[in-house]
């Protein structure tokens, strides 16, 4: 049983970090709490960002454990009112923790790791995990990809009250769980039925194939958690300058997952710039913001002394070539088969074609989702775009890759089952 | 204030759903699994093959029973991945002890390695483990 209490333990642990009100840093103006899993998803967000600044710093996990310590003292005893508000006893936090546990209990039993965890992204943990800093880096295996997913892991299995490695991917569940209560807070609504919506999700989403320590669940959430800033700020109109900011910081942490990352989170850039209404001076600002956040990735690589590239998979000064060789009729069929086996094989794609097509037959006004379909279009056309500019077999590449990419860069598709769950709740 | 706002009929939803997710993920049964076998033995015993494809099982095994002070030299198929992540170490290996696991099949190496080394641990032929003599 000693197994289970650790599980229980390091859950609450990791939620008292979340519950630090990092967030207020930004958002200080807000007096209280009022939207729970909002402001734990921003905690989130600014922690992940804080944690990543920590690294630039070269600093080891050790001295960064102990500058977050005094940091959290710090913001709890600063914003002491707010901290005392979220530590009370809420059903939210009690249904937050009671989910998280139920997957950290399956997670727990089947540890095993898939492929890319066991080259990658594990023996980077374990290099954070030993005290090394981002320098050592280049002593791994692909030193060019990004390492903001080992770095949680590694931070969090740290933290941990026995070193078992699962106990740091326990936080992807936590990273998976808040993207999701935060997207079904959109709806706006509290009562029972919004629970059972964030059951539902987590039914048709959850598999503990995404947990195996690679990194798509962690893009798939902070895609997600970036769709809801841009949902707030295009089809809301709330054009809060804090909106923008979380929005940013969360394309800042897809940056900083996976080198694919880096498109994805200009993919959700493009539409804010064309659909957003916020004046031209803040469009700018948000231009220069995100400019120096793709710059930062780069130059924190060559400071380090680090691989620049994104990777060795493709060869960038013959990529047109290739792409204009492989591209025939077979290849695209080939691809565009593979992209809709993908979709039916993910039962949260489906989920939300279906509703979108019940809400096309019912006449709704779709116009709104503008910015998701521009999102949509630039995300098919990459993965057809990577796939036929790709030096390697066609066949095995898709075969071994496009689920998982299709997984994580479809996430803001969830964003048409809002105004079905908003009709449910008016029900 | 909360509860009093709750309808029955949509809270009976609310158990239902819980219900089917311990269920679909057979929660009770991994509980008493983790109950039963520590975290190294469902390592040895679920996550992976013991002597097969990849052999991780039987460093796990390796790992429990024996003391290395560093990662012991890994001989594995040229396909397989690097397996020292499973020392959670990232300190060089050291040739005191050597795991020859079963995808390797060069009988030519493995007798000249027992010129020098000893055979301490042997699973059917297929996955050894050597010492230095």
């Amino acid at each position: 049983m000693k197994e289970i209490f650790i599980i229980i333990l390091s859950v609450l642990v990791f939620n008292v970090l979340l519950l630090i009100p990092f967030s207020k840093i930004i958002n200080f103006k807000a007096k209280t709490v009022t939207n729970f899993y909002s402001f734990l998803s921003e905690n989130l967000i600014v922690i992940f960002n804080y944690l990543l600044l920590l690294t630039f710093l070269n600093l080891n996990l050790k001295n960064i454990l102990i500058v977050f310590i005094i940091s959290s003292i710090f913001f709890s005893i600063i914003f002491k009112k707010t901290f005392l508000q979220l530590i009370k006893f809420n059903i939210f936090l009690f249904f937050f923790i009671f989910i998280v546990f139920l997957l950290s209990v399956d997670l727990s039993y089947n540890l095993t790791l898939y492929w890319d965890a066991q080259s990658m992204w594990l023996p980077k943990a374990i290099m954070f995990f030993e005290n090394n800093t981002i320098n050592d880096l280049k002593k791994f295996l692909r030193p060019e990809y990004p390492y903001l997913g080992s770095l949680i892991w590694a931070f969090f299995w740290k933290l941990s009250i026995i070193e078992y490695e699962y106990l740091g991917r326990i936080s992807y569940i936590m990273c998976f769980c808040l993207s999701i209560f935060t997207f079904i807070d959109l709806a706006q609504q509290k009562n029972v039925s919004y629970f059972s919506i964030i059951l539902i999700f987590i039914l048709c989403i959850y598999d503990y194939w995404h947990f195996r320590g690679s990194q798509e669940i962690l893009i798939f959430s902070f895609l997600l958690l970036s769709t809801k800033y841009l949902y707030l700020i295009i089809v809301e109109n709330d054009l809060k300058t804090h909106n923008l900011i979380f929005f940013l910081l969360s394309l800042n942490l897809i940056i900083w997952t996976k080198n694919e990352g880096l498109f994805f989170s200009t993919f959700l850039f493009i539409p804010f710039l064309g659909y957003s209404k916020y004046e031209i001076k803040k469009k700018v600002i948000s231009i220069i913001i995100f400019l120096f956040l793709i710059l930062l990735r780069f130059g924190i690589y060559e400071i380090n002394d680090l691989r620049v590239g994104l990777s060795p998979d493709f060869q960038l000064d013959k990529i047109f070539s290739i792409l204009i060789s492989n591209i025939n009729l077979n290849n695209l069929v080939f691809i565009l088969k593979h992209i809709i086996f993908s979709t039916i094989k993910f039962p949260f794609i489906l989920l939300s074609i279906i509703v979108f097509i019940i809400l096309i037959l019912q006449k709704k006004d779709l116009k709104k989702f503008n910015f998701i379909y521009v999102y949509m279009c630039l995300n098919i056309s990459f993965i057809i775009f990577v796939y036929l500019s790709s030096t390697k077999d066609l066949n095995f590449m898709v075969e071994t890759g496009l689920n998982r990419l299709v997984f994580e860069s479809f996430a803001p598709i969830l964003i048409f089952t809002l105004p079905y769950i908003k009709n449910l709740f008016k029900k | 204030m909360f509860i009093q706002k709750i309808k029955k009929p949509k809270l009976n939803l609310l158990f239902l759903l819980i219900f089917i997710i311990i269920i679909t993920h057979s929660l009770p049964k991994k509980i008493f699994l983790i109950y039963k076998n520590s975290f190294i033995d469902r390592k040895i015993n679920f996550a992976y093959d013991y002597c097969g494809k990849s052999s991780t099982g039987y460093i796990f095994n390796l790992k429990k029973e024996y003391f290395f002070r560093n990662p012991p030299k890994i001989i594995n198929n040229i396909s397989n991945l690097n397996q020292y992540w499973i020392f959670y170490t990232n300190k060089k290996y050291n040739d005191e002890y050597i795991i020859i696991l079963s995808n390797y099949k060069d009988n030519k190496v493995l007798k000249n390695l027992l010129d020098t080394y000893d055979i301490v641990n042997n699973y059917k032929n297929d996955c050894l483990l050597l010492k230095k003599k």
